[in-house]
């Protein structure tokens, strides 16, 4: 099995089976575009410190044999669902800053199912909180005026009993 | 081109998103949320109404995705409200026919989740061919509006949470079947608050009927029914609303609908949902989850061990042997007929199938939602009949019209006829009832 070198934003270079690597569409395509041996030439990802491509590297390993998603998705996808299955929640219990990386490396490396999986997280993160938690939770800060907020409150009225 | 060229070419790097969002000091704000695509992707996973109460309130950004983005509105059946502010109206051409978009077919990006093999567009249309359109008729499948949802599930929390002596009074003055009566009532003008308050101003000259938007594709429906009862037991059925037969859409209170005679056919239905648990109302199981209580309250708490039912696994319920235990669960089944789309002068478009949502609503505190599946009312059949018991003979399914319905009331007679029973007499077992009806030659084997 062919190995391939990583250079991450912090100069840290990390070997990883080709298989692996290719979890992410980024890599795949642009191994596709320079075609030929890599092993001797690290790939920059400039985006991505050392710490998160470690671990984007062990959940890709993880799921390297994962089938590839359904070109034509069945009904199912319709439901869309925060159940995330037990290895990834393990996963994924990290510090805020560092989910947050993760996403955003999943992002830009273009690995769709380890975005969704960080997506879900968030999202359950967010679930059953008030605007207010949410905001204090991710330190987001309230630009309403408060005559913009009157107004969505009174949109809200039908949700009340 | 180098390596390091083609990785910062190949994507947008995270924060150099085309369109900032509305946000005067984005500085506080989280990358992963100042990325629209990837904000998008987590509010997808949040139900529908907590999207539009909750979430935005929380910042510019986040209300803007929400009103704005074409899944999310899909996902939450939210308009599109720039169309219908005053300023804008006036320049909306065709306003009149176009008050739900957004909400009607899905966002192109998403259309290929569904699809419709009963579409007729096909340009080799045979029974092998493996054809599915999602142009014209963009799914087979009727969804039910979140925001009905949301209000049962609100609506059944206030119900089973009433004092008992109270329900018992309630059912006594109304009906037994008092919860469906509410929420008719309830969740159609609730329907429309929403619509009405999403769309900020309705439009001049149009109706917001939203009694039939309690489904959708609402063109492609022709019946919609409500069946409620203690899981597949009792089910009474009200038409919420007919879109096919009637010039107005009916919406009328199911004590109205009630008093009718049903049609063979829906009665059927009632018989092929029944299980084990016996003509139980939703009082009488409250009664025995009381006395269960009080039981308990004296046992020793060492012996006492809670029985929480298995909530993942309400499809696999099996039916009861005796009525000595308690329902745990109570179901709520939309019923929706289909019907050919004739609204092509062609016909090119084709026809949608039968529906059935069942939504099960636990017995037992906090009283959730269980599920809400939907599935072609041909599976419903096979699952029903799987689950049935076997004292419901397979003669009795409304779909094999090979054989005659057997009312229950035909064994009784015929066994009250032969056996001449006296008053005070203990009465058999239906189930005995039945056999000996089958022995006579009421009905014939296959």
């Amino acid at each position: 099995m062919s190995t391939i070198k990583l250079l991450s934003s912090d100069n840290a270079e990390l070997a990883v089976d080709k298989e692996v690597a290719e979890r992410s569409i980024l890599i795949k395509n642009m191994l596709e575009d320079v075609g030929g041996d890599m092993s001797d030439q690290a790939i920059p990802i400039p985006n991505v410190n050392e710490a998160v491509l470690r671990k984007v590297i062990e959940w890709c390993e993880h799921h390297k044999s994962d089938p590839p998603p359904p070109a034509d998705e069945d009904s199912d996808s319709r439901k869309k669902s925060t159940d995330i299955e037990e290895w990834d929640q393990k996963f994924m219990q990290v510090d805020q800053e560092m989910l947050f990386e993760i996403i955003l490396a999943a992002n830009y490396l273009d690995i769709k199912p380890l975005l969704d999986v960080g997506c879900k997280t968030v999202a359950n993160m967010i679930k059953g909180k008030s605007p207010e938690e949410i905001r204090k939770t991710f330190n987001i800060q309230n630009d309403f005026t408060p005559e913009e907020e009157d107004q969505i409150r009174r949109e809200n009225e039908w949700a009340e009993e | 081109m180098t390596i390091a060229t083609i990785l910062t070419i190949g994507r947008a790097l995270p924060g150099e998103e085309p369109e900032p969002p509305p946000h005067e000091d984005v500085g506080s704000v989280p990358d992963i949320f100042r990325i629209p695509e990837i904000l998008t992707l987590i509010l997808s996973h949040l139900p529908p109404v907590y999207l539009v109460t909750s979430a935005r309130l929380v910042c510019k950004a986040w209300k803007h995705e929400i009103e704005t983005d074409p899944i999310l509105r899909w996902r939450c059946w939210v308009p599109n409200r720039d169309r219908y502010l005053p300023e804008k109206k006036a320049a909306a051409e065709g306003g009149r026919s176009n008050v739900l978009d957004g909400i009607s077919l899905p966002p192109p990006s998403i259309r290929d989740e569904y699809s419709n093999i009963h579409c007729k567009c096909s340009p080799s249309r045979s029974p092998s061919s493996n054809w599915v359109c999602n142009t014209h008729i963009y799914t087979d499948l009727f969804e039910v509006h979140p925001v009905a949802l949301h209000f049962l599930q609100i609506y059944w929390r206030r119900f089973m949470r009433v004092p008992l002596a109270k329900a018992e009074e309630i059912a006594a003055a109304n009906s037994r079947d008092a919860l469906m009566d509410e929420l008719v009532a309830l969740i159609k003008p609730k329907l429309k608050e929403f619509e009405t308050a999403v769309l900020v101003d309705t439009p001049d000259g149009i109706r917001l009927n939203t009694s039939n938007r309690l489904i959708r594709p609402e063109t492609m429906s022709a019946k919609v029914y409500l069946y409620c009862g203690i899981q597949h037991e009792s089910l009474i059925e009200t038409i919420l609303y007919d879109n096919g037969t009637r010039a107005v859409p009916l919406c009328q209170s199911s004590r109205t609908s009630r008093r009718k005679m049903l049609a063979v056919k829906d009665l059927v239905y009632n018989v092929m949902h029944r299980s084990s648990y016996g003509d139980t109302d939703i009082n009488q199981v409250r009664k025995k989850q009381e006395e269960e209580i009080n039981d308990t309250k004296n046992m020793d708490p060492e012996e006492y061990k809670l029985d929480i039912p298995d909530t993942e696994n309400v499809e696999n319920v099996e039916p009861l042997d005796g009525s000595d235990e308690v329902p745990k669960y109570y179901t709520v089944l939309i019923h929706v007929e289909g019907k050919n789309d004739t609204s092509m002068p062609n016909q090119r478009r084709g026809a949608i199938e039968d529906t059935e949502v069942e939504i099960t609503l636990a017995l037992f505190e906090p009283y959730d939602i269980i599920s809400v599946k939907s599935r072609r009312l041909a599976h419903s059949i096979q699952s029903v009949r799987a689950r049935c018991l076997a004292r419901y003979s397979p003669f009795l399914e409304p779909r094999n019209w090979k054989n005659d319905f057997v009312p229950k009331k035909s064994p009784w007679r015929r066994w009250a006829r032969d056996k001449k029973p006296k008053t005070g007499d203990l009465m058999p077992e239906y189930a005995e009832v039945y056999e000996y009806y089958r022995s006579q030659g009421g009905i014939t084997d296959e």
